[in-house]
């Protein structure tokens, strides 16, 4: 069976500065990887790069066996990405978010069953009416988790996603990982929490200058 | 009082430095070119004003002998005194509901929450406002002096009489100028009586009301039963005579140093009362009030229309709702179940507004007298359709990571970020028809089957001009591009080609329909690849 996300030759130029050198990348099924490195070192480049938001300069992603670009919505439907600070649509509340990405991706009738739970263990229950723009930063980026935890995915990639959360939340969150680790789920996340790393890590990836190593 | 005032002074410098480098100077330049430039600068616009002061002030000699048989300087007076009147009214009524203090964040994290004079601070803020608020008053105030001489020279007005235009200009202005500050100094400590200590007191604004109620009665009232608010006539002119005074005085009705001096007296009043009603002012409940629409004046002020359109939507949306009850159907219908959402929870006076202009520019084109005129509305036209049919697509592209993360072809995407906007620019292209064109009946059928492609080719090419000149980055941070002269260029190209196909085939009966509806569909199909193409090759 082929790895969930596959990126050969992958590299990402800012005019002439080299934010991502060429790499191969794999994730095999089950596995989470972390990513660490210092502020500025690509590891936002890289995420952004696997989850189809910023076009790489060289090189190619499969997810799931789908090429990126030239099979998106099938690529799209196993891929899952939270950035660091997400935003949301001004207008829709928090539930009307989780109902909209559900709906997308063709969720059905169990929408009440899965949102429920996720919003209380992140605490959200209370606020799901409310509208994202009067959260705080740690209430989006646990709006943000559950919009991708809302429908079923094969590669999540995750940008610091404990950076704005309260010890309770990034507890519920590494178990929910671990969860999702154990049903097949590959998760890329970059971090700088070496705590992350060490609770959840499959496999410790480090990034500098744009190189990335395995550690 | 130096550091609030240093941080005060340096906020008005900011503000007058953002207008003078729209006149291309460059304050922190200190070069002998730079400062001589300022003064040429200075000259010419001072200039540019007076000649556009006089060309107000004819306009309204002309009004002012039409609109009655008194003596001008009585009318003018009048005038003045219902603009001064309606002015104070709408300010009473907004100050009794939020703060006329306006704090940014910094200020109150660093004014607010120190232990410095609050009377002070509010004293301050009062000065630096003022400035702005007076703008209006200054332009009027010498447009009517102008106005005056304009009238008693009867529009011979020679060189050497420039004089008599000053000293005309100048009287009205040293009696609006302090009845204006007076005036609102008394407004502000209306306003600075709500937000003493954590009290809320909610009987100000009722107060306010029933006076403003009692207020608009007296005149109605006089209207429609003349004989018995006569007995309250008297008590009218009373409470307006320290106003009427001095706007008499400021057209000659009334000795001018008499009026200064009642003017004064009221400035002296109400800077008293601004200071005595501020000892005790709550500065941080003040900034909860105005942070909001601090950002909002800035974002208003430096031309960013999207944050001020953010930020007022914001405001309108509130904190929470009950969720929806409109039912969505899976796949790529629920893009249309959440454009209809948005544009139902968008929706506001300024969106109608809007699409009312485009309804207006419709039918301003339809009823243009001649080509030329025709072609400067259809710019306008070509414009306003690309910024209102882009509006719900540069909305969402902000959202770029959850936009580009839905499981749906680019195609499929595009075409659900524009239906609702391409319907409604249709329906208003019919309508238009309808009310400037005598009827649909009136129309050629092709100019009627055209509308719909035509309206979606701009959207479309509308679109590709916003993706052309987006990337990942600028996205990723809600910053969206707006559209540019490439719509233009693009709508124009369209309709020429249609407008010389239906011309050339004029006499092939249906021929010239279906061919330019072919075109048309062609020409949409193409945009529509287009942008498709630049929305997945963003980077």
């Amino acid at each position: 069976m082929a790895d969930p996300l596959q990126a050969r030759e992958l590299s990402r130029s800012y005019g002439k500065f080299q934010a991502l050198m060429p790499t191969d990348m794999t994730l095999h099924s089950g596995e989470v990887a972390v990513l660490l490195g210092s502020n500025g070192a690509g590891k936002a480049t890289l995420l952004l790069c696997l989850s189809g938001l910023l076009r790489p300069t060289t090189g190619t992603i499969t997810i799931d066996g789908h090429e990126l670009y030239d099979e998106e919505r099938e690529a799209k439907r196993q891929l899952a990405f939270v950035p660091d600070v997400p935003r949301f649509y001004m207008e829709l509340t928090a539930w009307e978010h989780l109902y909209f990405i559900a709906q997308a991706h063709e969720v059905g009738a169990d929408f009440s069953k899965r949102a429920e739970p996720l919003l209380r263990e992140f605490g959200l229950w209370d606020a799901r009416n409310l509208y994202p723009h009067n959260y705080s930063r740690g209430m989006r980026l646990k709006l943000g988790l559950l919009i991708a935890l809302i429908r079923p995915f094969k590669v999540l990639l995750l940008d610091e996603p404990t950076s704005a959360l309260d010890i309770e939340s990034v507890g519920f969150l590494v178990r929910r990982l671990k969860e999702l680790r154990q049903s097949g789920a590959s998760i890329l996340l970059s971090s700088h929490d070496p705590n992350i790393a060490k609770e959840l890590a499959d496999r410790t990836l480090k990034i500098q200058n744009g190189y990335i190593e395995n550690i | 009082m130096k550091p609030v005032w240093m941080v005060r002074s340096r906020q008005i410098a900011q503000r007058l430095s953002f207008w003078l480098t729209l006149i291309g100077y460059d304050p922190h330049d200190h070069s002998l070119s730079h400062r001589i430039y300022l003064i040429y600068a200075s000259i010419f616009m001072s200039l540019w004003a007076f000649a556009m002061l006089s060309l107000a002030a004819s306009g309204t000699a002309t009004m002012l002998t039409t609109l009655g048989t008194g003596p001008v300087h009585q009318i003018a007076s009048q005038i003045s005194l219902l603009i001064f009147v309606i002015w104070f009214i709408f300010q009473l009524w907004q100050v009794s509901r939020r703060s006329p203090f306006i704090f940014s964040e910094e200020d109150a994290f660093l004014i607010c929450q120190t232990p410095v004079k609050r009377n002070i601070v509010a004293l301050s803020w009062f000065v630096g406002d003022w400035l702005g608020q007076a703008l209006p008053f200054w332009a009027i105030g010498v447009t009517f002096g102008f106005a005056m001489v304009e009238f008693q020279l009867e529009g011979k007005a020679a060189f050497n009489d420039i004089f008599l235009y000053a000293a005309s200009g100048l009287r009205v202005l040293s009696l609006f100028l302090p009845l204006h500050l007076g005036l609102l100094a008394l407004l502000w400590a209306v306003g600075a009586l709500r937000l003493q200590g954590n009290h809320e007191r909610r009987w100000l604004p009722r107060l306010v009301l029933i006076g403003i109620l009692l207020a608009a009665g007296g005149p109605l009232g006089s209207i429609s039963f003349p004989e018995s608010f006569k007995l309250f006539a008297p008590v009218w002119r009373a409470v307006l005579l320290p106003m009427d005074y001095p706007l008499q005085a400021a057209f000659s009705i009334y000795p001018w140093i008499k009026g200064l001096l009642i003017a004064l007296g009221i400035a002296v009043v109400g800077l008293v009362d601004l200071t005595i009603a501020t000892k005790n002012l709550n500065l941080s409940r003040a900034a909860q009030e105005s942070t909001q629409r601090e950002k909002l004046e800035t974002a208003q002020r430096y031309g960013m229309v999207d944050l001020a359109r953010e930020i007022k939507q914001r405001e309108r949306l509130g904190i929470a709702r009950d969720p929806t009850r409109l039912p969505a159907r899976p796949g790529l219908w629920v893009l249309l179940w959440k454009d209809i959402l948005q544009s139902r929870y968008e929706i506001g006076l300024g969106q109608i507004w809007n699409w009312l202009i485009l309804l207006g520019i419709s039918v301003g084109f339809l009823l243009a007298p001649d080509f030329n005129s025709r072609i400067l509305i259809l710019f306008y036209w070509l414009i306003t359709v690309g910024q209102r049919t882009t509006s719900r697509l540069r909305a969402d592209l902000a959202n770029w990571w959850m936009l580009r993360s839905l499981p749906f072809h680019a195609e499929s995407l595009l075409l659900g970020e524009l239906a609702i906007p391409w319907v409604l620019t249709v329906t208003i292209g019919w309508l238009a028809i309808i009310f400037g064109g005598g009827g649909l009946g009136a129309y050629r059928l092709s100019t009627i089957l055209l509308i719909r492609p035509v309206c979606l080719f701009l959207s479309l090419i509308s679109a590709y001009d916003v993706l052309r000149q987006s990337n990942a980055g600028m996205l990723l941070n809600g910053n969206v591009p707006v559209i540019s002269w490439r719509t233009l260029l693009g709508g124009m190209l369209c309709l020429a080609i249609l407008a010389g196909l239906t011309g050339l085939l004029r006499s092939f009966q249906w021929i010239d329909v279906f061919l330019a509806i072919a075109v048309s569909l062609m020409l949409t199909y193409a945009a529509w690849r287009m942008a498709a193409t630049k929305f997945r090759s963003i980077s």
